[in-house]
This record gives structure tokens, sequence and C-alpha cells, in this order.
């Protein structure tokens, strides 16, 4: 079942049980309108009959009272009143005539009384008794109602007990409703009410009885008429209608309604009562005939006609109930409405989020109903869905974006795997091409996450694959550039043999040589060189421009220039010496490149060593030679001019320096020992200052310690900072001639 | 125009009055790193015609990078004879005798251009 169907179904069922309280409601308020009702009519009704009654009685029959009676009647019942009748006696004859129970004379004497109201119907009847009960009196009116009280068949219920009627009345006057049957059973009962009193003599004993009465029927009419409604007596079980008295025949309404009351008398066991019988269109009342009988002897049934109160009453209901269907169909069909729209609106969200499953984003137009609002729950709904909308939307356009990005990527690495499988041959290259194609394959079809995944695990496999052939490319290059470097290694490392080869190894017997030659590569630009000729020695160290490879091919130059340039059998002072390389090599270089522009050349110096005379000399490039003796170093610099310098006047020439006493050591070395730079961010080279002041310390003078120290001074002023340069310290000194045979360095001796 | 500080080569900044130059020199190829330094020098220089102002700087140069000062120098000498008036410092530690020399050295060829040797006291370097 719809919700809606059960909302509307509940509400249904409230409505109607609304309907059945408001209904039984009304039902207890026309019950209780109805009681009300039938209480005021006992009520109204006993008030205004009793006191009906008692106007009567006190109007027609309470007037002739002995004691209370009105003036001008106490006479007739006071035996002492002179002649109340005026009958020509002193005394009141009446007391005489029952005394003697003269009939006749009581009739004159009491029709003188009685007569007049009788026949103005003032009374129904009077009737007069003797103590006994014999009747010396009565009349009664010609329209009596019922058995005539004076007639032979007729049964006043005193006669009951008569001698107690007569001993009450010795009291005083007496009010009763007497009831008079008819023996023979003829007519109704008649229904009076009375008033008796005695005729009291001077002994207060009574001498007769008077009863005066009154037939209630006459009232009852004028109570009906006045009232409009109908009336029955109950004597006993017996009901009497006014009608009854006339010999009417009793109409049919009037008799239901007697049985009823009757029927309800007997149901509820009482006889003072009142309710509405609906059916008949009537309320029905019953109450005591008198103040003085009891209801259950004699009463009287009021029927009073209630069809209008009723019909209003019904009217009401039916009004109400009219405008509570009214209502209900009302608050019905409103709610019908709103849910119906409500629900609408849900099945339209409903609908909408149904095609945005079936993948529709297309802008579904919520309805929106009468009485709805934006911000109500539905109105929420629509919004919140619509929201939802824009973001799939969103999401649709992102999706799309990344699967056109995805297919970029995958066309991309199609491309590079391409590529990678040109770069692959024979078996290689046809697996990779076949793998290519699987993948396009994989790629191809499937829904976005499928592809999506299927990019990914291809992204992965292409990854990997190329990953593997690169390594294997990476690999082979690796491999060959490894190939390549050995080469050259090799290579250099067998350049440096061959440089290592061109250092001399043998030292001259009378010289004592200690070298530090340290290329900052393998190989390098320095080099030093020694040729022991027969009377003289030439030493040279020398830092050719560059270092390497290109610095140790132009050693090699330098070198070959240095030894073509010894003269063996001729004097040669050292400046001609290192004129003449430079010459040399300025030659050569200006064969080889014109231009000389990259000023190749070298730094250095030369010393020659002329055993005969034990003279040196030495010759400086951009070089200085040290001489260490026991009174200190000293320094002997050379020319500023670079060997192979182009920046040098045509028919330069190299001077050369004479040590005439070469005793002590001496000390050669290239730029790279003076050029150690300091480990600061602005260095400062190691400098020729710092090697003089060194040597001036040395306290030992031979080579090698002198080699040694400055080397560990060197290492020490580098500290964590790189070679510039290549380097060589060679540091030598002359043993002297005559102690040859001691070997023993002069400045070794003299200390 | 400014060339940055490597291991090998030093900072060189250049304006239209001024070059500066500080660090060490000594690139395995001077060529090709004073090849631009010469032509941006030209250049610089040829934007003013005041006096130009050139203080060096060095800690250490290798003899190739010897070749360089020397093509460096000799433009300046050519531009000072050609009469712009040129002011050379040769900066060097009180310490650092081999720049000391350098300098001088340089100083030889050099008659048109004024050349000063600014010993730098090294506690205030420091």
């Amino acid at each position: 079942m719809k919700i809606k169907t059960r909302i509307i179904g509940l509400i249904m069922i409230g409505i109607l049980s609304l309907f059945g309280a408001s209904f039984y409601s009304a039902q207890e308020l026309n019950s209780a309108n109805r009681d009300y009702s039938a209480q005021e009519s006992i009520i109204a009704h006993s008030s205004a009959w009793l006191s009906n009654m008692d106007v009567e009685f006190t109007d027609s029959l309470f007037v002739y009272d002995p004691l209370y009676g009105a003036e001008q009647n106490l006479q007739y019942w006071d035996y002492t009143s002179e002649d109340p009748f005026a009958s020509g006696h002193p005394d009141n004859p009446l007391f005489e005539a029952f005394q003697a129970k003269d009939g006749d004379s009581i009739y004159d004497l009491l029709s003188y009384v009685f007569l007049g109201p009788i026949e103005s119907e003032q009374l129904t009847f009077a009737i007069a008794y003797d103590n006994r009960g014999l009747q010396l009196y009565c009349e009664s009116s010609l329209f009596v109602i019922g058995v005539d009280p004076c007639s032979e068949s007729a049964s006043p219920d005193y006669f009951l007990n008569f001698g107690a009627f007569v001993r009450s009345l010795e009291d005083g006057s007496s009010r009763r409703i007497v009831q008079i049957t008819d023996l023979d059973e003829e007519k109704p009962v008649s229904i009076n009410d009375t008033l008796s009193f005695a005729l009291l003599d001077e002994s207060d004993s009574a001498v007769g009885i008077v009863v005066l009465g009154r037939n209630i029927t006459e009232s009852l009419e004028v109570f009906e008429e006045n009232f409009e409604l109908q009336t029955a007596l109950v004597v006993g079980d017996e009901a009497l209608t006014v009608g009854d008295y006339y010999d009417e025949e009793r109409s049919e309404g009037l008799t239901l309604l007697i049985r009823d009351s009757l029927l309800y008398a007997n149901a509820t066991d009482s006889y003072e009562y009142s309710y509405i019988n609906e059916s008949l269109g009537a309320r029905i009342s019953s109450i005591p005939l008198s103040k003085s009988i009891r209801a259950s002897e004699l009463r009287i049934l009021l029927f009073d006609d209630q069809s209008e109160l009723l019909a209003a009453l019904k009217k009401s209901e039916q009004e109400s109930q009219l405008i509570f269907g009214g209502m209900a169909l009302l608050i019905i069909a409103l709610i019908f409405a709103v849910t119906s729209s409500s629900f609408n609106r849900i099945l339209g969200a409903i609908t909408a989020l149904e095609r945005m499953g079936e993948g529709d984003l297309t802008e579904h137009k919520l309805r929106r109903g009468w009485f709805s609002s934006k911000n109500d729950e539905v109105g929420r709904l629509q919004k919140a869905i619509n929201e939802f909308r824009l973001v799939r939307v969103e999401a649709e356009e992102q999706r799309k974006e990344r699967a056109k990005r995805r297919d970029e990527r995958d066309e991309i690495m199609f491309e590079k795997m391409s590529a990678l499988s040109e770069q692959l041959d024979g078996e290689a290259r046809t697996l990779l091409t076949r793998e290519i194609d699987d993948m396009r394959t994989a790629l191809s079809s499937g829904t976005d996450e499928e592809k999506e995944r299927a990019s990914i695990e291809v992204m992965s496999k292409a990854f990997s694959k190329m990953s593997d052939e690169v390594a294997t490319l990476i690999d082979a290059r690796t491999h060959e550039l490894v190939v390549a470097k050995d080469e050259i290694n090799s290579s250099i490392r067998y350049a440096a043999k061959l440089q290592n080869a061109l250092l001399p190894k043998t030292y001259p017997g009378d010289i004592d040589i200690n070298v530090e030659w340290r290329p900052r590569d393998l190989v390098g630009g320095d080099i030093y060189f020694i040729k022991d000729l027969p009377d003289k020695v030439y030493i040279a160290v020398v830092d050719c421009t560059g270092h390497g490879v290109p610095g140790a091919f132009l050693s090699i130059i330098a070198r070959s220039h240095l030894d073509k340039a010894v003269t063996p059998d001729k004097y040669q002072s050292a400046g001609e010496y290192l004129s003449q390389v430079n010459s040399l090599l300025k030659d050569t270089l200006s064969k080889t490149d014109q231009k000389n522009t990259s000023e190749e050349g070298f730094d250095g110096g030369v010393c020659i060593y002329y055993r005969s005379s034990r003279k040196l000399e030495f010759a400086g490039a951009k070089a200085s030679i040290f001489q260490v003796q026991s009174d200190g170093a000293t320094e002997t610099v050379g020319d500023r001019k670079s060997v192979g310098s182009t920046r040098m006047k045509d028919g330069f020439e190299f001077s050369t320096h004479e040590i005439n006493d070469p005793g002590g050591s001496f000390v050669m070395l290239t730029d790279g020992i003076t050029d150690v730079m300091s480990p600061e961010e602005r260095p400062i080279a190691f400098g020729r200052r710092r090697v003089l002041k060194l040597l001036q310390q040395a306290t030992d003078r031979s080579p090698r310690y002198i080699v040694e120290k400055i080397m560990n001074n060197v290492d020490l002023y580098r500290g964590g900072a790189p070679f510039r340069d290549d380097l060589t310290l060679l540091a030598f000194s002359l043993y002297e001639s005559d102690s040859l045979e001691n070997k023993f360095p002069v400045g070794e001796e003299q200390a | 125009m400014i060339f940055e500080q490597t291991q090998r080569t030093p900072y060189v900044e250049l304006t239209e009055r001024s070059c500066a130059i500080r660090g060490e020199c000594y690139p395995e190829n001077i060529a090709e790193w004073s090849g631009p330094v010469l032509d941006a020098l030209e250049e610089s220089m040829s934007l003013s015609s005041d006096t130009y102002k050139v203080v060096i700087e060095l800690y250490y140069f290798n003899s190739s990078s010897a070749k360089f000062l020397f093509d460096f120098f000799e433009y300046l000498e050519e531009t000072a004879e050609a009469g712009r008036e040129i002011v050379i410092q040769w900066c060097y530690r009180t310490e650092d005798d081999t720049m000391q020399e350098a300098g001088e050295d340089f100083q030889e060829d050099l008659e048109s251009c004024s050349y000063e040797l600014v010993p730098i006291d090294v506690e205030e370097t420091a």
C-alpha cells in the first residue's frame, strides 16, 4: 500500500472516530436535554396542577369551612347562630333537623345554602349524613360526570370506614380526594376534591356530616386546555381519560400513550416520573393527583406533545452531523490535496533520482504544488537532489576530463613503447609489438571504470616493460661507457707510465737528489730533467702550460727540447741554454700552431753544474732557486718571462745566475708548490716567501729532509683543499769532490 | 653584467664605469670562459666614456689564466692609449707574495693606464 493511501486512510479513520464521538456526545446532549425537559415538566406541571387544585378548592369548597370559611357561611354551621336560614326559628334549625333526622327540613335548609353554587357549578355535589352515615341530603350538579354521587349505585370511598371518617372530622374539617364508584359499573368512577366537616353541637359531638365535592375532571379539562396536553387519571391500575366520562372513543394515540406510560411505570416500579417517548413524539409525565394522596393510588398522566422539540432536536442533530460531515470532507479533501501534491513532488524527486541513476543528468523540472514552498521538506529534498545532480554533472565532467587525459596518457605511452620497440631487434621487438597490440585491445572496450583499471594495469605493465627495456639499454650503454672509460683510463695509465719512463731514474753519483713529483691527475705538465755529462750536469724543473694529458704532451715536447739544447762538448751558460730551449720550443709551436694564441710553453728553472770548476749556474723562467746553508736560505730569482712566450722581445736572452759557492742544498720547485691554496673561502697561496722561511728554519739540510718538510707543510697548509696544479719539488746537494767516496753532502758535513 | 663565481672561475662584475674581478681562476679551458668575459668587457666599456675603474683581487690563477689576464690588460692598455681614462687597482693580501709578484709583472706592460698595487691587511679582510 502506498504511504499516501495509508496516510489518507489513517486520517479517514481518525475523522470517523471524531465523527462517532461527536455523534455520541450529541446524542448524550439530546438525551440530557430530554431528561431536563422531562424533569422540568414534572416540576412545572405538578406545581401548576396542584396550585390550580388549591385555588379551585379554596374558591369553591373552602369557603364553606366551619372555622376558616367565608364569613357569611360560618353561621350556617354554628349551632348558636340565630336563624341563619331565615326560617323563622330562633336557634340554628339545621342542628335540630339533624337531631330529628328531618330529611325535608335538611333538604330545605341545605338547598338554601348549596343549590345556587351547585347550579353555578361551583360545587359538583353536596351530601349530608347523620353521624351514622345515613344520607340526609344529596344534591348534585346537572352536568355531573361519571357516576352521580346522589344515585343509588354511587359508593364514595369513605364509606369503607365511615366511623373513622366521622371521628376524623370531629377534630376539624378535612380535605380529601374522594372516589365515587358506580356499583352498577355503568359509569366510570368519579374523582372529586372534597371538603368534609362535621356539624358539632354544644357537646362537640357530631350531629351530622357534610361532604362538599368538586369533580376534578372539569379542572383536568381546563388544565388540558391551558397547557395543551392530554391527560389521563390512573386509579390503581386503571386509567381514565376525560373522554371516558363523556363516553367518547379513546383516540389511538392516547391509548398508545397510556399503555406506554403504564408499561413504563411497571418497568420502573415508580409512579412519579417523566420521560419522552420519541416514537410517539410525546413527553409522558406522571404526577400524584394531590399532595395528600399517594401516586400509586391516584395519579395523573400528562401527555405533552414534544414532536416539535424532538423535531428541532433531530434537526439540530442532523445539521450538526451534516456540518461535521462537510467539515470532515473538506479536511480530507485538503489533506488529500496536500499529500497528493507532496507525494507527487516526492514522486517527481524519485523519478529524477531514478533518471540520474540511469545516467540522465539533464535538469528534471521538479513540480511545485499549491500547498508547497521552497523551504518545506520536499522543497529541500528537491533542492538537495538538484545539488546532487549538479555534483554528479561536475563529477561526470571530471570523469570525461579524466578519460580524455587517460586516453592522451595511453597514447603517449603507446608512442613511447613503439619508439622503444623500434630500438629493439628481432624477437624482443616482435614480442613488444604484440604486447602493445594486446594493451590497445584491453583499453578499447569496457566501461569507464574498467578502462581506468585497465589503463592503470597497462600503464604499470608498460612501465615495468619499459623500465626493463630501458634498464637493458642502459646496461648496454653503461657497458659501452665502462669499456670506453676503461680504455681511456688504461690509455692514461699507459701515458703515465710513459711519462714516468721519461723521468730520470738514475742520478749522478756526486749529487744527492730528492724529488717529489706529483701530477694533479695521472699525468701532468710538470717534468724534471737531469742530463749527466762527464764534465757537467743539467738539472731542470719545468712546469708546462696546462696539466693532465695536454700538459703531458707539452712536457714531452719540452723534455725533448731540453735534451736537444744541451751542448755536450761546448761551454754553455745556463741563460744561453734556457734561451736555446726557448727558441726551439717557439719554433716547434709556431710550426704546429701559427697563431700560438694559447701561450703554450713552460715556466721553470735550469741549473748547470760544472764539475771541474765546481760552479753552478742557474737560469729561470718565472722560477727561482733556493740555496740552503747553515747561515740561512737565499733565493735566486730568475727572469719574469715564460719559455715559449710570445710576449718576449726578439733577441731576449735569459740571464745566467752564477753560484760560486755551491754549498748546502738547493731547492727548485714548480708553482704547484707555491700555489697550494689554504682551505678558506678567500684562500692565500702557500707562496715563495713561506718556502723560504721554511728553508731558513731547516735544521737538517739534507735534500730528503727538505723535501719531506716542505711537503708536510704544504699538505698541512692545504688542509682539505684540492691541488690546483701539478707540483714538483726537487732538492739536491753537491758532494765535495774530494770526499766523493764518502758521499756526504757539503751542508751535512758542515752541520 | 655579472659572471658568478665557480670553484675554478672568479666572480666578475661589469658596468659601464667599472669592472671587478674577485676569486681564483684555473678553468680547464680558459678560452671557453674568457671569451664571453672579454666580449662583455668590450661592450660595457663602449657604453660610456667616463673614467673606467678596474679592481682585481685574485687569490690564484694558473698559467693558462695568465694569458687571459695579459689579453685583458692589453685591451685596457689599447683603450687607454685611445684616450679613455682607466684606473686599475691590483689588490693582494699582504701575506700573498705570489699575487703581489703577479701584480708587479702585469704592471711592467702597462703605461697608459693608471695602475696601482693595493695591499690588503689580512686582518681586515678576515
